[in-house]
């Protein structure tokens, strides 16, 4: 049963301070982002586990945090505004090329990084080709060329 | 070239009102995060200024973590005094409860001799001058209101409670 528990608590733990965090956290823009997220698997995984290092300890672990996220998928499925809740909801920075300044003040967000992230996927080479720019539930940026760019 | 299509809930969440709204639950949720950690360099999760407490009783003294956590690192500071008619034997009490939740990692001075009594664990440490200053390593294996009483043998112990962590 003490598997179950922690890894209960953790799950939850994780999903409140990362939803507190912000959507730009750890979405991996940079190596330190991604040192960072290795680090933080490092520190829940000895409250997981505790000194229990058997098979079943460890399978014990991954069934509940498994079970939990599909548990959780289904009711931000079935229930709309707890997935609101949850997983927040996608929000639109670039609209018909027109910057949402609220909106990127409201996330932190500059047009460096919507030009970066249009440079990396869409090959964009300046913000008047973007046609939409959105921060997606997950963190990233998507970016939708102008369609008549050259 | 077309719209932008959005979900029904996605559509309504771009509105400015939504907007302010989801905003101002993040800044609580900073703040909330922020008290936490607030607390923490206070000393409220252990190892912090109001985390240390102290408690005396005849012939002892305790300085101990009022908080801390469960297989966490924490320590008991005692100064003890030997019995008038003994002086050559400091005498350490605790109680059996206590001892077994506290899950003792090291006793610095290394005592004589562990003796269990009726209700306790009897700790003696041998001395120069009558009086032992004494530190307990612990890694207290227990969840929540933690009591445990200490003392020295035949006289009334002193109780202190102590708050685990999950």
């Amino acid at each position: 049963m003490d598997a179950v528990l922690r890894a209960a608590a953790i799950y939850v733990a994780l999903l409140v301070i990362f939803r507190i965090g912000g959507k730009r956290t750890l979405s991996q823009v940079t190596t330190f982002d991604f040192v960072l997220l290795l680090i933080i698997s490092e520190a829940t995984q000895q409250a997981l586990l505790g000194m229990d290092s058997s098979i079943t300890m460890a399978v014990l672990v991954i069934l509940t945090l498994v079970a939990l996220d599909r548990v959780a998928d289904y009711l931000g499925w079935r229930f709309p505004r707890l997935g609101l809740v949850i997983d927040g909801a996608p929000v639109v920075l670039i609209e018909r090329g027109r910057l949402l300044e609220d909106r990127m003040r409201q996330y932190q967000l500059d047009l460096e990084q919507v030009l970066q992230e249009a440079r990396s996927s869409q090959g964009i080479r300046s913000a008047d080709e973007i046609d939409y720019a959105i921060l997606e539930r997950s963190g990233a940026i998507s970016v939708i060329p102008k369609r008549d760019r050259r | 070239m077309s719209e932008l299509q959005l979900g029904e809930q996605e559509r309504r969440e771009q509105e400015p009102d939504r907007r302010r709204r989801a905003y101002i639950a993040q800044l609580a949720g900073w703040a909330v995060a922020g008290l936490i950690l607030v607390a923490t360099v206070a000393g409220l999760t252990g190892s912090g200024p109001l985390s240390w407490a102290s408690a005396s009783g005849p012939l002892i003294e305790i300085e101990y973590e009022r908080f801390t956590r469960r297989f966490g690192d924490s320590s008991l500071r005692l100064a003890v005094r030997a019995e008038p008619s003994d002086p050559g034997t400091v005498r350490l009490w605790l109680s059996a409860e206590y001892a077994s939740k506290l899950n003792v990692q090291q006793v610095m001075p290394q005592p004589d001799s562990w003796t269990v009594a009726r209700d306790g664990v009897v700790l003696t440490f041998p001395s120069a001058d009558g009086t032992a200053k004494v530190d307990i390593q612990v890694s207290p294996d227990h969840i929540g209101l933690l009591r445990g009483e200490i003392g020295v043998p035949g006289r009334a112990p002193v109780g202190i409670w102590q708050f685990v962590y999950p």
